[in-house]
C-alpha cells in the first residue's frame, strides 16, 4: 500500500481534492483534523501549558484561536507546536494505515508535509496549487479573517514555487481546469 | 411762473438763447397744441364706423361630444358710434373673452357627425351689453359659425413612467416604481383613442437619489394630440429608495432529477451567494431562505463535466451579485 501525501498552501483547495479522492474510494487521513483532536488530549495540554502558558486554555480546552495568534506570528513557537503535536498525528496515521491495507494507496492530507520533512516517509506527494491572491481571497471568505492574518499564515509556509519542485503530482485549482479529471489521472497513475 | 417753466423746457430742447425768438416759439408751440386738442375733440364727437375684434370662448359643449375642426376664437364686429366710444372700445376696454354657451343649440346628425350652424348675429346683443357698445352693430364676422361634433370615446390605458434616475452610492431601488392610479381614462375621437395603448408620464430625470420619491406628475398625450384628454391629469409617482449593503451566505446545493438508485457527489457541495440587501431587511435574511440547486437533466452527455447552479428561491428583497462557484463539478457514484 502506497502512502501519498496531499498538501498545498493555505486556501489552495486541499480539502475538496481530498474529498474527491475519498469519493473515488481512496481512504483519506485528515492530519489537520486529527491534530485538532489530539490538541485536547491531557498529555498534549500539559505540554502546551509548559510552553505557551495558561492563556491558551479556555474552559479546560486549548483555545485554538489564542494558540494560532501566538504560533503564526512566531515561527519558532510554531515549530515547537508542530514538534509536540505531529509525532502523535503521525503515529495515529500509522495505526490508521493498518486498517486500510486493502486499499492500493491512502492519502495523508496536511498543510506542512513538505515543510516538516514528513514527505520523506511518504511514497509520493500530490500538491494542490492556486495563485496567491486567489488563495488569500478564499481564506478571507472562508474564515472571515483579514488579509494581514492570511499573509501571516502564508509566511510560515514554503512558497508554492518551491513546493512544485518537490511534489510528484500537481493539481491546478485556479478554476481554469476541472479538478475531478486531474484527480482521476493521479489515481490512474498511482493505481 | 408758468411761462418761466415753459421757457426752460423749450430752452432745454431747442437750446434757445435769444429771448425774442424764445417767446415767439413758445407761443407757437402752445397754440399748436391747443388747436390740435380742439381738432381731436371735434373729430371724436363725430360718428364713425370701424371693426373691433372681440375674443370669445365656447362653453358647455354637448356632453360626450367633441368639437372637431378649428373654430374662430375671435369675432370681428363692425360698430358705428361716436369717436369717443370707438376709441374707448378699441383701446381702453379690457376685452375679457366672451363666454358663449353652446348647450342651447340643437344638433343635427350628419353621418357620424353632429352639426349646428350658429349665426353670430345671435350674440351681437350679448356682445353689445358685455362691452357696453351704445352705437349700432353693423355686422359680425364670421356671420355663421359651423360647429361640427363627433362622439367622444374613452378607454382605460396604463401609465408608463418615462423616468431616468441615478442613486447616491449604496442606495438602490427597493421595490418597483409605483404609479397611482396605474391606469387613466383617455377621451377623444375614436380614431385617436384606438391608436393609444398607453400613456407616458412627463419625462423626469432624477439624480443622486438617497430617499423615497413621492410626487405628482403629469402625462404626455401621444403625438401631443390636443383633442385627447386624460383623466386624471396627474398621477402619484412613488420611487422607493433604500440604503443597501453587501452580504453573503453559504448554502448547500440541492439536486433535482436524481434517478432512482443514482448517487451523485458535487464538488463543492456548498456555494457562496453574495447579494445586496437593504439595511432595513438585513436582519430578516437567513441561509434557510436561499435554495439553490443543480439539475441532473443539465447533463447532456458523458462530456458534461460541470453542472450549472440554479436558483430555486431567494428572498425577494435581495439582489444577487454572484454565486461562487456558478458551476460545480460532479461525480456519479455507482
Amino acid at each position: 500500500m502506497l502512502k501519498i501525501g496531499l498538501t498545498g498552501n493555505i486556501g489552495s483547495g486541499k480539502t475538496i481534492v481530498a474529498e474527491i479522492f475519498n469519493v473515488c474510494g481512496i481512504p483519506v487521513f485528515d492530519a489537520d483534523l486529527e491534530a485538532k483532536k489530539i490538541l485536547n488530549s491531557p498529555d498534549i495540554i500539559s505540554r502546551l501549558l509548559g510552553v505557551f502558558g495558561k492563556d491558551i486554555i479556555l474552559n479546560g480546552l486549548v483555545d485554538r484561536k489564542a494558540l494560532a495568534n501566538i504560533v503564526f506570528s512566531d515561527p519558532d513557537k510554531l515549530a515547537i507546536l508542530n514538534a509536540i503535536v505531529h509525532p502523535h498525528v503521525r503515529q495515529d496515521f500509522q495505526n490508521w494505515c493498518t486498517s486500510h491495507e486493502e486499499s492500493p494507496f491512502v492519502i495523508y492530507e496536511a498543510a506542512i508535509i513538505l515543510e516538516s520533512g514528513f514527505a520523506r516517509q511518504l511514497d509520493s506527494v500530490v500538491l494542490v496549487t492556486a495563485p496567491e491572491p486567489l488563495r488569500i481571497s478564499r481564506v478571507i471568505n472562508r474564515d472571515g479573517v483579514n488579509r494581514e492574518d492570511v499573509a501571516g499564515r502564508i509566511k510560515n509556509q514554503l512558497p508554492e514555487g518551491e513546493k512544485i519542485k518537490l511534489a510528484d503530482f500537481i493539481i491546478n485549482n485556479d478554476g481554469s481546469e476541472l479538478l475531478i479529471p486531474q484527480v482521476l489521472r493521479v489515481i490512474q497513475e498511482l493505481g | 411762473m408758468k411761462y418761466g417753466y415753459v421757457m426752460k423746457f423749450l430752452n432745454r430742447i431747442f437750446n434757445l438763447h435769444d429771448e425774442k425768438v424764445n417767446y415767439r416759439m413758445t407761443v407757437f408751440v402752445v397754440c399748436l397744441i391747443l388747436s390740435t386738442l380742439v381738432w381731436i375733440l371735434t373729430k371724436l364727437s363725430d360718428s364713425y364706423s370701424t371693426e373691433i375684434t372681440f375674443p370669445v370662448v365656447f362653453k358647455n359643449l354637448p356632453e360626450n361630444k367633441i368639437l372637431v375642426g378649428s373654430i374662430d376664437s375671435v369675432l370681428k364686429i363692425g360698430v358705428h358710434d361716436r369717436g369717443f366710444a370707438l376709441v374707448r372700445l378699441k383701446y381702453f376696454t379690457i376685452k375679457e373673452p366672451l363666454e358663449i354657451e353652446l348647450n342651447n343649440f340643437r344638433l343635427r346628425k350628419v353621418g357620424h357627425q353632429y352639426r349646428t350652424d350658429v349665426y353670430s348675429s345671435y350674440w351681437s346683443q350679448g356682445l353689445a351689453a358685455e362691452f357696453d357698445v351704445e352705437g349700432d352693430i353693423l355686422y359680425v364676422l364670421p356671420d355663421t359659425i359651423y360647429f361640427v361634433f363627433e362622439d367622444e370615446f374613452s378607454k382605460e390605458v396604463p401609465v408608463l413612467p418615462d423616468i431616468t434616475w441615478s442613486f447616491e452610492k449604496q442606495f438602490l431601488l427597493y421595490d418597483s416604481i409605483r404609479i397611482n392610479p396605474s391606469e387613466v381614462t383617455i377621451r377623444g375621437l375614436k380614431d385617436h383613442i384606438d391608436t393609444i395603448d398607453f400613456v407616458y408620464t412627463q419625462k423626469l430625470e432624477l439624480e443622486g437619489l438617497s430617499a423615497n420619491v413621492n410626487r405628482k406628475i403629469g402625462m404626455v398625450v401621444p403625438g401631443n394630440n390636443r383633442n385627447v384628454k386624460i383623466d386624471p391629469v396627474e398621477v402619484e409617482l412613488t420611487i422607493p429608495v433604500e440604503k443597501y449593503t453587501e452580504s453573503e451566505i453559504m448554502t448547500t446545493l440541492e439536486i433535482i432529477n436524481l434517478k432512482k438508485g443514482q448517487h451523485i457527489k458535487l464538488f463543492p457541495e456548498q456555494v457562496k451567494v453574495t447579494f445586496l440587501v437593504a439595511l432595513i431587511d438585513y436582519k430578516k435574511i437567513n441561509a434557510e431562505q436561499f435554495r439553490l440547486f443543480v439539475d441532473l437533466l443539465d447533463i447532456e452527455s458523458d462530456l458534461t463535466r460541470k453542472l450549472k447552479v440554479h436558483i430555486k428561491s431567494v428572498p425577494k428583497s435581495i439582489r444577487i451579485v454572484r454565486i461562487d462557484p456558478a458551476e460545480v463539478e460532479f461525480l456519479i457514484l455507482k
